[in-house]
């Protein structure tokens, strides 16, 4: 089972991109964390069809 | 508005880095005046200005540090939002600041701030003042006269009544006269004012140690009886701005900036590192390092 | 030809009014340009060279006045004219707006340094977005839950292959080098390491550790399925304890979550035994049936945190954990029955933390008593509507049924308020237990509009010639910015017995509950 990349996450500054609540990424800040918010909307103007679309592209 | 403000629902809390100690004592009501990147400057009713900054070089007797604030674009003050002031904390329509355990800041002067001033660093000052201060405030001061600027001329006028002034009451009166003088959104004359008492401070000082070299030549313009009263009201003067910063200064309370610059010229050992100061402070505002650098030679020189 | 502006009430940078003035000096016909604001002595200069005219002469001193002299009067309307302009664009000062990308591609452009994904967009999307953070080598955590369980498989696995983390989905709580994510307390470092299936309880066993002088080195949530769900088979449990073995700065490990399915339970305390390190398990609700080599069994919560703080300390503990004080809390007991009217039988939980109440209905089940809830899905255990208590009857109201809609009571309390209300109608009701949570997440201030709910529901009792008993338990550290004293404060005011964990207050319920039963 391979954790080194856990490992190595512990030993580093966290540096968080924050997908969703806002208040999540306000409180890392407070934390002092380097924190990205991101402006989230859902893909393809959330058409699930054109989403699935997307996915198959991606892979 | 203000109801909202006074209700109980649950607000983000933001925490102070540092909270300078006017601000406790405020309560009551302020608006926001202006918001830059990195502070934001709130009128208290009762005329001050207490600032919120991101840096805490940019600290002063009424202002808080608060990075958070300016690491999140969502919590945006803007000019007219309402701030509740009740002295344990600040409250806004969308976050609270609380002052109870935060890291208090004082912004007075101390020994160990001035002890290495002696004659030859004020020098080294004035050199390094001509070569990097900024024009535009009161460095033509400095420069003597015939500067074709008129408020520089201005200035010039009163400084010289505030020289031949018979008395230290009468000097102080005439000092006045710079309040609210000259251009900047804190006028040139007010950082001067603020420079000279900061020079006061430290002569103060200094005549309280074994190091007069500089004090034993002369009297103190600025009486430490605390006879300030003709100044204080001359604050009525001026701009919000200037108010704040004269109101903090004459009660012995200086920007961050201007107290590190005193330290690192009292610390240095030679002409580089005061140069390094007096180039940290110009880059202050406009001309506002300028001329409180200006003004903090007018008083260790006896005038300039 | 001179021309003067007045703006009232102005605010503007020195630097900016600097470079205006500049501007304006170099406009082509203009002679002099003053900028400055509109102070006595400023305005007694201006009269003096002659700029000083009209409304600039009734100007403040938090005006900004604009003199101009040029050489025609073109110019010095052109050059007012374009004053004005620059004046209004910067009215309200600078400030960069802050860059909010809204794809993950656009995320990592500006950070490509980031090396952890926190999500909670809705479920059906949550998925796809940690498949992509995870291919780009990111940690992952999942906040969101509806997310299905084939997804939850597929990502574990992926995550499995890359060696990175993938907390949830439905990890409400992790504490990474010490930084609280989510929904999480401020906790003092150390070397309890800790791996857990449930939130809440993560967080009551952190704070407990914390509140006994301990310290976390890592706290790894895995998402409430993780051992639940055959199909996920532990996963992140056994990924977390694998990176807790090797983890230099832990010296403890301790696991937490509800039973789990029985071939999971086995590899994950066989993996917990292989680890090397002293393990507390602290599996809710389920007697612990004894030590397994390095691994020990924790009864409660309260306990799993004392086993761990000692072992840390290099200490043996082999007590099992009492609350403390039970003379004493026998004593208080007895005077908070003391004025219960004759009908007043039932105890009444109202929890915000699910695991917490698990907690509460396992100490009573395990005492002998009837409880009926929405923990327990059996018939018989269950409540028929959890929206009415009936008997003795423990309540988790982060449930579903009571969120669709509206925020979790750990956010806004007012979904419990209303529900104490309703229990305290009841003359049936004797007592209420409570637990309040605090820390990031959690309401501002949870215990106000509670204590204030408390203090009416003891009140309408009271009225009825009766006393309803109140106990509750905060979840929380003084590093929580709710300010934990004053939020006991405050329920302390309200009548409120304060226990200082989920089990004492448990303990305390049970105690009160069979002075009861003993009239």
């Amino acid at each position: 089972m391979n954790v080194r990349k856990i490992n190595e996450l512990f030993s580093k500054e966290l540096k968080v991109i924050n997908m969703g609540l806002d208040s999540f990424a306000d409180n890392l800040r407070r934390e002092e964390v380097e924190v990205l918010q991101m402006d989230w909307k859902p893909p393809a103007g959330g058409d699930k069809h054109l989403i699935a679309l997307l996915d198959k592209l991606d892979r | 508005m203000e109801q909202a403000l006074l209700d109980k629902r649950a607000r983000a809390p933001l925490l102070p880095t540092l909270v300078g100690a006017g601000v406790p004592s405020l309560t009551g009501w302020g608006e926001v005046v202006s918001a830059f990147s990195s502070a934001v400057n709130i009128r208290h009713s009762g005329g001050l200005l207490v600032s919120l900054v991101g840096d805490p070089r940019a600290m002063t007797y009424l202002s808080v540090c608060v990075p958070a604030l300016f690491r999140n674009p969502k919590k945006r003050l803007v000019p007219g939002d309402r701030i509740r002031f009740d002295g344990h904390r600040m409250v806004t329509e969308d976050f609270v600041l609380d002052f109870p355990g935060r890291p208090t800041w004082q912004g007075t002067l101390s020994l160990k701030d001035v002890r290495g001033l002696e004659v030859s660093k004020v020098s080294l000052l004035k050199e390094a003042l001509l070569l990097k201060g900024r024009a535009g405030g009161f460095l033509g001061l400095l420069r003597g006269n015939g500067t074709n600027n008129p408020f520089v001329d201005k200035a010039i006028q009163v400084l010289r009544g505030v020289q031949k002034a018979p008395s230290q009451a009468a000097r102080l009166e005439a000092l006045s006269g710079l309040v609210g003088l000259g251009p900047g959104s804190t006028p040139s004359g007010d950082d001067f004012i603020t420079g000279v008492l900061l020079g006061e401070e430290a002569l103060k000082l200094l005549l309280t140690t074994e190091a007069k070299a500089v004090a034993d030549s002369r009297e103190p313009m600025i009486p430490w009886s605390m006879e300030k009263e003709g100044l204080r009201v001359a604050t009525d003067r001026t701009n919000d701005s200037g108010k704040t910063l004269l109101w903090q200064a004459l009660q012995g309370h200086f920007p961050q900036y201007l107290i590190e610059t005193v330290r690192s010229i009292s610390d240095a050992e030679g002409k580089q590192e005061i140069t390094e100061a007096v180039e940290r402070a110009v880059s202050r505002g406009a001309t506002s390092g300028t001329d409180a650098l200006t003004g903090f030679l007018f008083s260790m020189e006896g005038g300039l | 030809m001179k021309k003067i502006l007045v703006r009232k009430n102005a605010y503007y940078d020195s630097v900016f009014l600097m470079l205006a003035t500049k501007a304006l000096k170099q406009w082509p016909g203009i002679k002099e340009a003053v900028v400055a604001m509109g102070t006595e002595v400023n305005l007694g200069l201006l009269k003096e060279i002659g700029l000083l005219s009209g409304e600039a002469e009734s100007a403040k001193p938090n005006d900004l006045v604009i003199a101009i002299e040029a050489e025609t009067g073109d110019a010095a309307e052109e050059a007012c004219r374009i004053a004005e302009e620059i004046l209004k664009k910067k009215s309200h000062g600078g400030g960069e707006e802050e860059v909010r990308p809204a794809s993950l591609d656009g995320a990592l452009k500006i950070f490509p340094e980031a090396n952890l994904v926190v999500i909670s967009v809705p479920g059906p999307y949550a998925g796809r977005e940690a498949r992509r953070a995870l291919n780009k080598g990111l940690h992952v955590m999942i906040f969101s839950d509806h997310v299905p369980v084939e997804e939850e498989v597929e990502l574990k696995d992926l995550a499995q292959e890359r060696g990175l983390l993938m907390m949830g989905p439905d990890c409400g709580t992790a504490i990474l080098n010490g930084k609280p994510l989510c929904f999480a307390n401020g906790v003092g470092r150390g070397p309890i390491g800790l791996v857990a299936a449930s939130g809440s309880g993560l967080q009551e066993v952190c704070c407990c550790i914390d509140r006994m002088g301990g310290g976390i080195s890592q706290a790894i949530g895995t998402g409430g399925r993780d051992l639940q769900d055959r199909r996920v088979k532990g996963r992140m449990m056994l990924m977390g304890i694998e990176a807790l073995k090797r983890d230099p700065e832990t010296r403890v490990i301790v696991v937490l979550s509800k039973p789990p399915a029985e071939e999971v339970a086995a590899t994950v305390l066989s993996k917990l035994e292989d680890s090397g390190k002293p393990c507390v398990v602290h599996f809710l609700g389920r007697k612990p049936p004894g030590t397994r080599g390095s691994v020990r069994f924790s009864g409660n919560m309260e306990e799993a945190a004392a086993m761990a703080v000692a072992l840390s300390k290099g200490e043996e503990y082999r007590e099992r954990w009492r609350a403390p004080l039970g003379a004493e809390m026998a004593r208080v007991a007895e005077a908070e029955v003391k004025f219960m009217a004759s009908e007043q039988k039932y105890v009444r939980g109202l929890f915000a933390g699910g695991t917490l109440a698990l907690e509460a209905v396992a100490l009573f089940e395990e005492e002998g008593f009837r409880i009926l809830s929405n923990v327990r899905k059996e018939p018989g255990l269950a409540l028929r509507s959890p929206h009415r208590s009936e008997g003795h009857a423990i309540v988790d109201m982060g449930d579903d049924v009571f969120t669709l809609g509206r925020p979790h009571p750990m956010i806004d309390p007012s979904l419990r308020e209303e529900r104490i209300a309703k229990e305290a109608a009841d003359p049936e009701t004797a007592l209420l237990l409570l637990d309040v949570v605090l820390g990031y997440g959690a309401h501002g201030d949870p215990c106000g509009p509670l204590a204030e709910s408390v203090a009416k529901a003891k009140a309408q009792v009271a009225g009825r010639g009766g006393y309803l008993s109140v106990i509750a338990s905060l979840t929380g550290t003084e590093k929580d910015y709710q300010n934990m004293a004053e939020q006991k404060k405050k329920m302390e005011a309200a009548g409120c017995l304060v226990m200082p964990s989920n089990y004492q207050a448990a303990v305390m319920a049970l105690h009160v509950i069979r002075k009861v039963g003993a009239r």
